[in-house]
């Protein structure tokens, strides 16, 4: 009789336990699921800003400060990993939001950049083109008058010599 | 010199002065021709091509530090995204190949990813000790292996625990493959960056 109620007290025992269990497992495992998309996403958001800072750059924009921003978001991507790895998915979240928030901003930031350097060069090699074809007006223009000038004055020079006498031996 | 001659100076003149005058324009439009490259070096603890291992001996006893600085510049004429990815071999197992720019098979001990700019120079700390270590028969294990801090499981085998090396080796994010590769550059001209360091491992009492 004893042993049949301490039985019964075991299994729900048991089933107590393991719904717990279970419930605890279930959490940690969508703890860790959410967590590493977390990760992958500040990943994601870490690529899209280089890109775009790429662009910038390329655009001739200076990009010298966003690049240390992003290496600040990619240590926190580094950080996230490992507290991934460790479990602590608090901490996961709080760097993931930091890292993301820093990209985002680089990304914004550089897409405006982009625009801004790409208007600003353009405006800089039309300026160049314009100077270059002045100079060359003013080279050439001045070069055909002063050919015509130095002409005259070579043609005068030459006919004014007086011829030298040549002393005939014959 | 006669006038013939004198109106070739002047149209050779003119043609240099309007070739100076577009010489701007033309470098702006013109590609760079600075060969672009990267580059991966192994310091010591002082930041010296020497004095790898501690009292110079290469005999590495489990959980003694070996401080390292790794060296790294870019010579690519823009911002870079780089990893520099650490992996424990033997002396079997196949370093990368320089030719065909194809990665070591090892594992990932270390992953460091680091953004530069177009002539940046950086130098970080490389500091790794060997946690735990197993004896089977004629062979030594290394079970166990840390870098700055973070552990990492590994079952790296060693004849008498001789010949273990550390690989670094420089991967490059790609544009089109939106990943890293090992090494830069095209199919025809790819170069790629690694470097390796030989040590042995004591065996345990």
């Amino acid at each position: 009789m004893l042993s049949r109620k301490l039985r019964s007290l075991m299994a729900i025992f048991l089933m107590v336990t393991s719904f717990f269990c279970l419930i605890h497992v279930s959490q940690a495992f969508g703890d860790g699921k959410e967590g590493s998309s977390r990760v992958l996403q500040t990943w994601y958001s870490i690529e899209a800003s280089y890109l775009s800072l790429l662009q910038a750059e390329r655009a001739g924009g200076d990009v010298s400060e966003l690049v240390a921003h992003l290496n600040t978001a990619l240590e926190l991507y580094s950080e996230g990993e490992i507290a991934l790895e460790s479990g602590e998915y608090e901490a996961v979240v709080l760097i993931t939001d930091e890292a993301n928030e820093i990209s985002s901003e680089v990304l914004e930031y550089s897409m405006s950049l982009m625009v801004a350097s790409k208007h600003f060069m353009d405006v800089i090699f039309r300026n160049q083109l314009f100077r270059s074809f002045s100079v060359v007006c003013f080279v050439l223009l001045f070069g055909f008058l002063g050919w015509k000038r130095f002409k005259v004055y070579y043609i005068r020079k030459t006919m004014g010599l007086i011829p030298e006498v040549v002393v005939d031996e014959s | 010199m006669s006038l013939d001659d004198w109106r070739l100076v002047f149209i050779s003149v003119c043609l240099v002065l309007v070739v100076a005058a577009y010489a701007p324009v033309t470098v702006a439009l013109l590609p760079s021709r600075d060969e672009p490259f990267f580059a991966l070096t192994i310091l010591g603890e002082e930041g010296m091509m020497e004095h790898y291992y501690p009292n110079d001996d290469p005999l590495i006893d489990v959980g003694e530090e070996v401080r390292w600085n790794v060296y790294l510049y870019n010579h690519m004429s823009e911002t870079q995204l780089v990893a520099v990815k650490a992996k424990l071999l033997n002396s079997t197992v196949l370093a990368p190949n320089s030719t065909s720019c194809s990665p070591s098979p090892a594992l990932v001990i270390f992953e460091v990813r680091r953004m530069m700019m177009h002539n940046q120079t950086w130098i970080f700390p490389f500091s790794w000790s060997i946690s735990k270590v197993e004896r089977d028969d004629d062979f030594l294990v290394v079970n166990s292996f840390s870098v700055n801090g973070d552990s990492i499981d590994t079952h790296v085998v060693a004849l008498n625990g001789f010949n273990y090396r550390i690989i670094l080796e420089l991967w490059v994010y790609d544009e089109e493959l939106r990943d890293f590769r090992f090494g830069w550059g095209d199919n025809y001209e790819a170069r790629c960056a690694w470097n390796q360091v030989w040590f042995n491992v004591t065996s345990p009492e």
